[in-house]
């Protein structure tokens, strides 16, 4: 059980976006890719989420190709966070959040999915306002809390995953520990999670796996505390080894 | 005696000339709003309108073609098609349109506002070209059902003409309440959509073919109806908000409504004489247009 890339290559033209690319998001477990701005991140994610097709290698969920899967039975086991997500009607949060309900139509069980993930986000107080009102954070979590609700209806088995590509962008801090609590507890509860981040603290203090990217290839990976080495860090950004190594020590002081 | 042939008098103009109208109005303006709801939905703007981006231009355009040109270039045609040579060039005229439409925006940017209202300005620009030298080789009957066509009007509908489109019509209304949930869904975004499972392209292909069918029948009985289809849907949404599930029945009802109510002035404003209802939608959806600009600026632009 595991949604995972096979030596995936992806092309553009004569580019290639990443190149050889093997990796397992699996049940139980947050994974966080970190990498510089252009080394195939999002790539990553949107093979993984079905939107991009391989050129070479094989993307699988749970031992079967993805492409393999409907639409709807993509959706009943993967829900997706994009970085921005507009919108010109005025569709009210409680109403974006219930859009999870697509893909199980009227199997959807009433069981409150869309009020907890809205109350996980903290977005009660915000539940009957106008999306197209809310300022980009506050968007951003309501997308969070409408994938939650989206997996929350798809039930504990088999396993469902959680993509979201920079998740805490738009957040101030308060909230970005709040998204990635939810993510945190989504995984322990069974579920399984890849994040994109930028930043090396929250993804020292939330991911069980790293992945680092370079260059459309995978220069790293393991847990946080092994694979966040300043070396590392200095080679993946491409930045001094000195300042790196300021940013792989804890950034605040106790 | 007398009073007995006064009713039935009456009863003979109900039935013969207004029950037809009544229901004519009701059809197209049922259809005409949720084809505006749907398109605007298809194309996530609000701004859309089958008038606006040219698939009502495109569908008196294939009239035009067919009354001017239809006897020179397809006689063929004419005389298989029949009756329904009109609606056909209404439906084709359309259908072009609202491809050629969708294919542009995609080309400059799905997502700008500007982009689809730049689309809608070139189809309507080779629309009004082609339109005008049809008017220039018309002969002069010709000319007058080109007019008509052209300014719109319930006052030509006969009972031989209307369950055919009234069907067509009601279809579109109908067969398109299905693609509500997948509209609402397609609100977040294509990506967004095909991520909670939507059928995307198969939702496309059914809104394209519904909203020309519709638009066509639409077109093809009662000409060039304007802003019908922008205003009903926006003012449901106003009140009830943007879900399809209730915008797309109640812009069916409230787009009746409108071009009864439109209907009602073209006839008696200026009675005996009978103002074109295009006219009289454009006139009151011009300006409702350049208010819903002002609203959505920001956003759109």
């Amino acid at each position: 059980m595991a949604l995972e890339l096979t030596h995936v290559t992806v092309t553009a033209g004569a580019a290639r976006l990443i190149e050889s690319v093997t990796l397992k998001v699996e049940p139980g477990k947050l994974t966080v890719i970190l990498g510089a701005n252009g080394a195939g991140k999002s790539t990553v994610l949107n093979v993984l989420a079905g939107d991009l097709r391989a050129a070479q290698g094989e993307a699988l969920l749970d031992g079967r190709p993805i492409a393999a899967f409907s639409p709807r039975d993509l959706a009943m086991r993967r829900a997706v966070v994009l970085q921005h997500t507009p919108m010109n009607f005025a569709l009210c949060v409680h109403e974006v959040v219930a859009l999870a309900r697509a893909p199980f139509g009227l199997a959807a069980r009433d069981d409150g999915a869309e009020e907890r993930a809205i109350h996980a986000l903290g977005l009660a107080a915000l539940a009957g306002r106008d999306y197209g009102t809310l300022s980009g954070g506050e968007r951003q979590r309501v997308q969070i809390a409408r994938a939650l609700a989206q997996l929350w209806h798809a039930g504990d088995a088999p396993p469902t995953y959680l993509l979201m590509d920079e998740p805490t962008a738009h957040l101030d801090l308060k909230h970005q520990i709040l998204a990635l609590e939810v993510a945190r507890r989504f995984v322990d509860a069974g579920g399984s999670a890849l994040c994109i981040l930028h930043d090396l603290a929250l993804a020292r203090e939330f991911s069980d796996d790293v992945i680092l990217m370079k260059s459309g290839r995978i220069a790293a990976r393991g847990a946080a505390c092994s694979s966040l080495t300043a070396a590392m860090i200095a080679e993946v950004y491409d930045i001094p080894a000195e300042r790196a190594g300021r940013l792989a020590m804890d950034r605040v002081n106790p | 005696m007398a009073i007995g042939s006064a009713a039935s008098q009456a009863t003979q103009i109900v039935q013969a000339i207004r029950l037809p109208r009544l229901i004519l109005g009701l059809c197209v303006g049922a259809a005409l709003g949720v084809c505006g709801a749907a398109l605007q939905g298809l194309f996530r703007n609000p701004l859309a309108d089958p008038t606006i981006i040219g698939v009502s231009g495109g569908g008196v355009l294939g009239v035009g073609l067919v009354i001017v040109a239809g006897k020179a270039l397809a006689p063929g045609f004419l005389a298989v098609a029949g009756v329904y040579a009109l609606p056909l060039g209404a439906f084709a005229g359309s259908m072009i349109a609202i491809v050629a439409v969708y294919a542009l925006s995609r080309l400059t940017g799905m997502t700008s506002g500007s982009s689809l209202i730049l689309s809608g300005i070139a189809i309507n620009a080779v629309v009004a070209g082609a339109l005008g030298y049809l008017t220039f080789i018309a002969f002069d009957d010709q000319l007058r059902e080109l007019i008509f066509w052209q300014l719109g009007s319930l006052g030509r509908v006969m009972w031989e003409s209307l369950p055919p489109a009234a069907l067509l019509m009601g279809a579109s209304v109908l067969l398109m309440f299905r693609s509500a949930s997948a509209l609402n869904v397609y609100l977040l975004g294509e990506r967004e959509a095909v991520h909670l499972g939507v059928n995307v392209e198969s939702m496309k292909r059914q809104v394209i073919v519904l909203t020309a069918l519709g638009v066509g029948a639409a077109v093809a009985l009662s000409g060039l109806i304007g802003f019908v289809g922008l205003a009903a849907p926006h003012i449901i949404r106003l009140f009830a908000g943007a879900d399809h599930r209730v915008v797309l029945p109640g812009s069916a009802l409230l787009g009746a409504l409108l071009v009864l109510c439109a209907d009602l002035i073209a006839r008696t404003a200026v009675a005996p004489a009978e103002l074109p209802i295009g006219v009289l939608t454009s006139a009151l959806g011009g300006p409702f247009f350049i208010w819903l600009l002002s609203r959505y600026r920001r956003e759109l632009f």
